[in-house]
């Protein structure tokens, strides 16, 4: 007993540390030094002022810096951390750096994971930073093995394109014999989702390992009728598309009710914009219930004034405002006369594919299905509650991705890892096998997750296999709805690893680990809803991951009884 | 075929999209619309329709055959 207790007080411990490790942002996004400012070189400036600090306080090192600051968020208020645009960095961070009430005055620097996206007209791109895509990138694989269709204009593989997965595609516009564009809508879309990033041209975009999938429902006008974006759906479900967006809209239509229905039923995640109309009323398909109706932000976070609004708008995502300089969201697109360009644009449409992309990353991970995806998306979306104009709240991919590992990877380590040491407690073995089994269990159960959280860990598959739980391997390996494929996530694997690894005594514990780690694994899905296996609806699919939990654990059992007596013998 | 006469206009959204602005309010148009007529009184000739697009700023929208500056 007194054995026991040690050994979870030092799993315990374990997880502890493991729990302090685990992945964040400022942990890969490792500081840049400050930049050396040319004289003259405008930007904002960010004063941490000294804590306590009060208005006059501030007030007095604005008329320092030259410029007019304000408080940075009302909730950090303590923190008396301050920001202002000045027309001369280097000349404000001189003014500043003697005064005894401020601590430290720099000017403000983008955080990046290790140099990372070096596409030089990132920095413009104020959309992606908004909705927090470097978190994606950093700690994800930046939507691989995921299908977005973007029922649209078309899609052309501009300059900026032409690193991206993009397939063939179909038109549904009569007369089009191909999904080319010929407005620059769809392409500018796609860009927002998977753009070529890190390739040293051009602009990053949300996902750029997803793969395209172009579906042509709009004319070189940017319009079409309900039958052609009707089959458009149709078409991209039965093409594998695990996301569909649709940046587009017009009145309620049964036939495209009906095909986004359909392609719901099949797992599929649908984004459509919420309008651009600028009053109350949602268009359609936006406002459907099947889909993630998206309205507008711009710069500042505020509702663009373009923007539909109302029931239906279920988040907001950066759409752009371009009355402010530099305000719209830019992409790269076609051009009629330079071939391509890079263009700022604004709009609902430009909001959607913000949402799509940060959907792909999500499913990218393995860790969540559609629905849980879904659900995911608007619960870490920066509101308080549903309002009718920014719905659940603004985009915030980071808040997401950390809330499927929080409430995965951290969970399932320590269940898996619990459930391996009070199995192989029972077996009697050494301190040897209940360490390595109680690791195998927290690695098969939740992955070694805090690996991703070191710098230079390899973006490889292998990289990411071995910092993910098993159940989220086929999603790495395949694409993302393969890890609801009802064989994997079952008592399969365990069985086969008891089989075939615990008949050699030095890897009996990694099989006991798989064993009690899946069983936990598959016992946290069924929990949590988070994964629904396929052919399994509702209260069929979480009595197959429980009762397939409940048959791993007792391989486990048998395992540790394989060992006991091996031990007895011994 | 039918007549509509209004103010035509350029919305910025998208890539751009071409509207009627009628007493009743905007009606996006599909179909080729001279850009020197931008901001002028138009009549656009075509027929209503019930379009999708990436403008979705409302209304019915018309599919157009002609537009041409108003007298």
């Amino acid at each position: 007993m007194k054995r026991t207790l040690r050994s979870l007080a030092l799993l315990a411990a374990i997880v502890a540390v493991l729990w302090a490790l685990r992945p964040r942002p400022e942990v890969r996004h490792l500081p840049t030094p400050v930049p050396a400012t040319a004289p003259d070189a405008g930007g904002t400036l960010v004063v941490d002022l000294v804590d306590g600090a009060s208005d006059a306080d501030l007030a007095q090192v604005a008329k320092e810096a030259g410029t007019s600051l304000h408080w940075l968020d009302p909730r950090t208020r303590d923190e008396a951390l301050a920001v202002g645009e000045v027309p001369d960095l280097h000349a404000a961070v001189l003014a500043l750096a003697a005064d005894p009430l401020v601590e430290v005055a720099e000017p403000e620097i983008e955080q990046v994971a290790l140099g990372y996206p070096n596409d030089p007209m990132y920095e413009k791109q104020w959309h992606l930073r908004a909705m927090g895509a470097p978190v994606g990138w950093a700690e994800t694989p930046r939507g691989k093995g995921v299908i977005v269709a973007v029922i649209d204009t078309g899609v052309t593989q501009v300059e900026d394109l032409k690193g991206t997965r993009v397939l063939k595609g179909a038109s549904f516009v009569p007369g089009v014999k191909t999904a080319a564009d010929d407005n620059g809508h769809g392409t500018h879309v796609a860009g927002t989702i998977a753009e070529t990033t890190n390739n040293g041209i051009g602009v990053a975009g949300v996902a750029p390992e997803a793969t395209i999938l172009p579906v042509k429902v709009l004319s070189g006008w940017g319009s079409g009728m309900s039958p052609w974006i009707a089959a458009g759906v149709d078409y991209a479900v039965d093409e594998g598309a695990d996301v569909i967006n649709l940046s587009l809209g017009g009145s309620y239509s049964m036939v495209i009710h009906n095909a986004i229905r359909k392609a719901r039923a099949k797992g599929v995640i649908v984004v459509a914009a919420a309008g651009n109309s600028g009053r109350k009323g949602v268009s359609y398909p936006g406002g459907l219930k099947e889909t993630i109706g998206v309205s507008a932000t711009g710069p500042g976070g505020a509702i663009a004034p373009y923007s539909s609004w109302g029931k239906g708008v279920d988040i907001a995502a950066p759409g752009g405002d371009k009355r402010k300089p530099g305000g719209g969201v830019w992409q790269d697109t076609i051009d009629k006369d330079a071939g391509h360009a890079y263009k700022e644009f604004q709009g609902t449409s430009m909001a959607t594919p913000h949402v799509a992309g940060a959907a792909a990353i999500l499913l990218c991970t393995g860790m969540c299905d559609a629905d849980c995806v879904q659900r995911t998306l608007l619960s870490s979306a920066d509101g308080e509650g549903w309002d009718d104009h920014l719905g659940y709240g603004r985009l915030d991919l980071g808040k997401a991705i950390h809330g499927v590992e929080e409430s995965g990877g951290g969970i399932r380590f320590f269940l898996g890892g619990l459930l391996a040491l009070i199995i192989a407690q029972l077996a009697g073995s050494g301190v040897r096998f209940r360490a390595l089994a109680t690791l195998a269990g927290g690695w098969a159960a939740g992955g070694l997750f805090f690996l991703e959280a070191v710098p230079f860990w390899p973006d490889a598959t292998w990289a990411h296999l071995v910092a993910s739980p098993l159940l989220a391997w086929p999603a790495l390996l395949l694409g993302p709805s393969w890890s609801a494929f009802p064989l994997w996530c079952s008592a399969l694997l365990p069985i086969a690893a008891g089989f075939f690894l615990g008949a050699f005594r030095p890897l009996r514990p990694l099989a006991l680990g798989v064993a009690a780690g899946l069983g936990a694994g598959l016992f946290h899905a069924a929990a949590t809803g988070n994964l629904q296996p396929w052919f399994l609806p509702g209260v069929l699919g979480t009595a197959w991951l429980a009762g397939n939990a409940t048959v791993s654990l007792i391989v486990g059992l048998a395992l540790a009884g394989t060992e006991k007596l091996d031990v007895e013998k011994s | 075929m039918a007549r509509f006469v209004g103010k035509l206009k350029k919305v910025d959204l998208g890539a751009g999209a071409w509207v009627l602005e009628t007493e009743d309010g905007e009606r996006p148009l599909d179909g080729p619309v001279p850009e020197d007529l931008e901001g002028r009184d138009v009549v656009v000739e075509g027929k209503e329709a019930a379009l999708f697009g990436f403008a979705m700023t409302g209304g019915q929208g018309i599919r157009v055959k002609k537009v041409s500056a108003a007298e």
